[in-house]
């Protein structure tokens, strides 16, 4: 890879639980723990996984809306983590976050205009073109400039989501953590905002970090996956590969899982059920978290916790955290 | 028992009183449904498919204005109170909601609550009750059923919770089983578990089945057959294949083609888009419901006239004027 545009490693967030008038707080609750991926310019990495498997927390630790517990975040080589509040503060221009509810993220009180405007006045930069410059953003989100003066409420799920990709490219950044940005949309509304997203990617060099559960929507839009798992990757690598090669158990059930919408294929293909739930992250299981759940799990799997290093027959990068990968055809 | 269908739907209305006069979230729908079909729902929010679902069961709200025809075994429910309706909820027909959590009782035994079902339409004795119920447990594939059934609902995860919810509903070997929305909130792995539950009770139960969802996937592995719903109305009924591989109707169309593919490379890829908004059911647009995001709209035909459900195919049917320019792919 070129030199990365974000690179993170051994990231790791706890968050203290428990406390409360009856106990003391000493459980943890491990949401990641120690994670590593990094993500070049104008590519996407989608970081895929069941609730609570740390994904969230690790895209807000990235940007630090949440502190990460410790662990390294580069930004073009610059450690995030090391900074203190102001050099954050002037930082953010290059890394923004779109968040998943576009009713929820956006100030009802506020235009689009001063929505969009918001970081152009916070970075100094309104003075000089600032009005010009919403314009011209909100044309490269697909919204009429016409309706500027218009307030959220009056906008459609999509188009809210769309003021809020214009707030976040507003500053040139280079990385966009993008939180579940589709699953509060309709489907006939999504494929026009994954498109805009991959239109500014191509014309702006974006990396995007793309989380996300709906595992088809991943495959059509990154360029690699990642597949959590209670707070740890359990795989990945470049995106046809895991969609066509998955080596780790969980992966192969999670893909197997998804309903495809094509009658024939649909009723052609072998769904492996996993029982249970995912155990607490407050006290995961040693050795592989995914051991409980695992079909091939042995006595190595509770003692030591497998590596996530490229297995013997997987492309290069393909990397997979399991004692027994599965060497078998893809299953999709 | 009579030849004719088990449900029979005839232009059933759902209205909703509101200050700007009577709001349409169901506007006339029709369809017919045979022992042991399952009928998948599809649609996206506001598109009438949940409301649909409580006409069914005669739970929809008190101020909701509900007309047309629902005839089970020719009999019609429209117009019955509780009290009437009673014989066929929770045991003719029955329904599967969303959410589990708050579909059972957490201070009452998961085998208790399943019993209650029963008990409330059939006399058994203890031990008639508890073999039922713990065989109810065992078809929705919960391990240990019989010390299951003394657990509480906290103690169960939220899979076993949602299958639990699902053996209450089967309890009394309903004809027709109404689920809305049963996978919506659950994760995949989870949602996993819920589709093989719904896969065997199709397989070894007599019921039919009304699958309402917003994801096609769960559809097309599913239905026999399928209704689209767009806006409150019914845009295309027909055999799954038909639906998926010979759609007649613009809408279904481009839902279908705008979905990424879990099993198709994606990269460089542009999706298909539907221009526009799903309408509030304040502004439904005059003529076609679908026609300011349709690229087959005419001018002067689309917008002014209302398309009648039309025979477009071996029971397959279309709301669409230009229904025969949109060819099979």
């Amino acid at each position: 890879m070129t030199d990365p545009v974000l690179e993170v490693s051994d990231l790791v967030k706890e968050y203290s639980g428990g406390g409360g008038l009856f106990r003391r707080g000493v459980s943890k609750v491990q949401a990641v723990s120690g994670v590593s991926f990094a993500i070049a310019a104008g590519q996407t990495l989608g970081l895929v996984g069941e609730s609570g498997c740390g994904k969230s927390s690790t895209g807000r630790s990235v940007v630090r809306l949440v502190e990460p517990t410790s662990g390294s975040v580069r930004l073009s080589g610059v450690d995030v983590l090391a900074m203190g509040e102001r050099e954050l503060r002037s930082a953010r221009r290059h890394m923004q976050f779109v968040f998943q509810d576009p009713y929820a993220s956006l100030n009802p009180r506020m235009t689009a205009e001063s929505i969009i405007a918001e970081p152009l006045r916070v970075h100094g930069r309104w003075a000089k073109g600032g009005p010009a410059r919403v314009r011209e953003l909100m044309e490269m989100v697909g919204l009429s400039p016409d309706q500027s003066g218009r307030y959220p409420f009056s906008f459609s799920g999509g188009q809210r989501q769309r003021i809020g990709i214009a707030r976040a490219i507003a500053l040139e950044p280079s990385l966009l953590v993008l939180d579940e940005p589709l699953s509060s949309l309709d489907v006939s509304i999504q494929a026009g905002i994954v498109n805009l997203l991959e239109d500014l990617q191509e014309r702006l060099g974006l990396a995007y970090l793309f989380i996300a559960h709906d595992l088809a929507m991943v495959r059509h839009i990154s360029d690699d996956v990642a597949i959590m798992y209670l707070g740890k990757i359990v795989e990945i690598g470049p995106v046809d590969s895991i969609f066509e090669a998955p080596r780790h158990p969980y992966t192969r059930a999670l893909l197997s899982s998804v309903p495809v919408p094509d009658p024939r294929v649909q009723r052609g293909r072998k769904r492996i059920v996993l029982e249970g739930d995912v155990p607490s992250a407050i006290d995961p299981p040693s050795g592989c978290r995914f051991r409980t759940r695992c079909w091939k799990a042995a006595e190595i799997c509770a003692v030591e916790e497998p590596p996530l290093v490229v297995r013997s027959g997987s492309v290069e990068g393909h990397q997979t955290a399991c004692h027994f990968p599965e060497d078998a055809p893809a299953l999709v | 028992m009579s030849d004719g269908p088990l449900l029979s739907v005839r232009d059933l209305r759902v209205e909703f009183p509101t200050s700007g006069g009577l709001l349409a979230a169901v506007d006339g729908l029709t369809f017919e449904l045979s022992a042991g079909e399952t009928l998948g729902v599809v649609g996206e929010s506001g598109a009438g498919k949940s409301a649909t679902a409580s006409a069914l069961l005669g739970l929809h709200p008190r101020e909701a204005k509900v007309t047309g025809s629902i005839q089970f075994r020719g009999q019609e429910l429209i117009g019955l109170g509780d009290k009437e309706l009673r014989p066929f909820r929770g045991d003719r027909i029955a329904m599967i909601f969303q959410d589990a959590t708050s579909s059972l009782n957490p201070v009452l035994r998961i085998g208790d609550q399943i019993a209650e079902a029963i008990r409330a339409h059939y006399d058994l004795s203890r031990s008639e009750l508890k073999a039922r119920v713990v065989g109810l447990l065992e078809l929705v594939g919960i391990s240990s059923p019989a010390e299951r059934a003394d657990q509480y609902p906290h103690e169960f995860s939220g899979g076993m919770r949602q299958r639990a919810m699902i053996a209450m509903a089967i309890a009394n070997d309903p004809d027709v089983l109404v689920a809305d929305e049963p996978t919506t909130a659950l994760d995949v792995t989870i949602q996993a578990q819920v589709l093989e539950v719904m896969e065997r009770i199709k397989e070894r139960t007599e019921a039919a089945i009304v699958m309402i969802t917003h994801d096609l996937g769960v559809v097309a592995g599913l239905a026999d057959r399928v209704l689209v719903m767009y806006a409150g109305r019914e845009v295309e009924l027909g055999g799954v294949e038909d639906v998926f591989y010979r759609s007649r109707h613009p809408y279904t169309r481009g839902l279908l083609a705008s979905l990424p593919r879990l099993d198709r490379r994606g990269a460089g890829g542009r999706l298909h888009r539907i221009d526009g908004n799903p309408p509030s059911l304040l502004e439904i647009p005059s003529g076609c419901e679908f026609h300011p995001r349709c690229p087959y709209a005419l001018v002067g035909l689309c917008d002014v006239s209302r398309p009648e459900l039309t025979v477009v195919g071996d029971a397959h049917w279309s709301s669409c004027h230009r229904w025969q320019e949109l060819e099979p792919r």
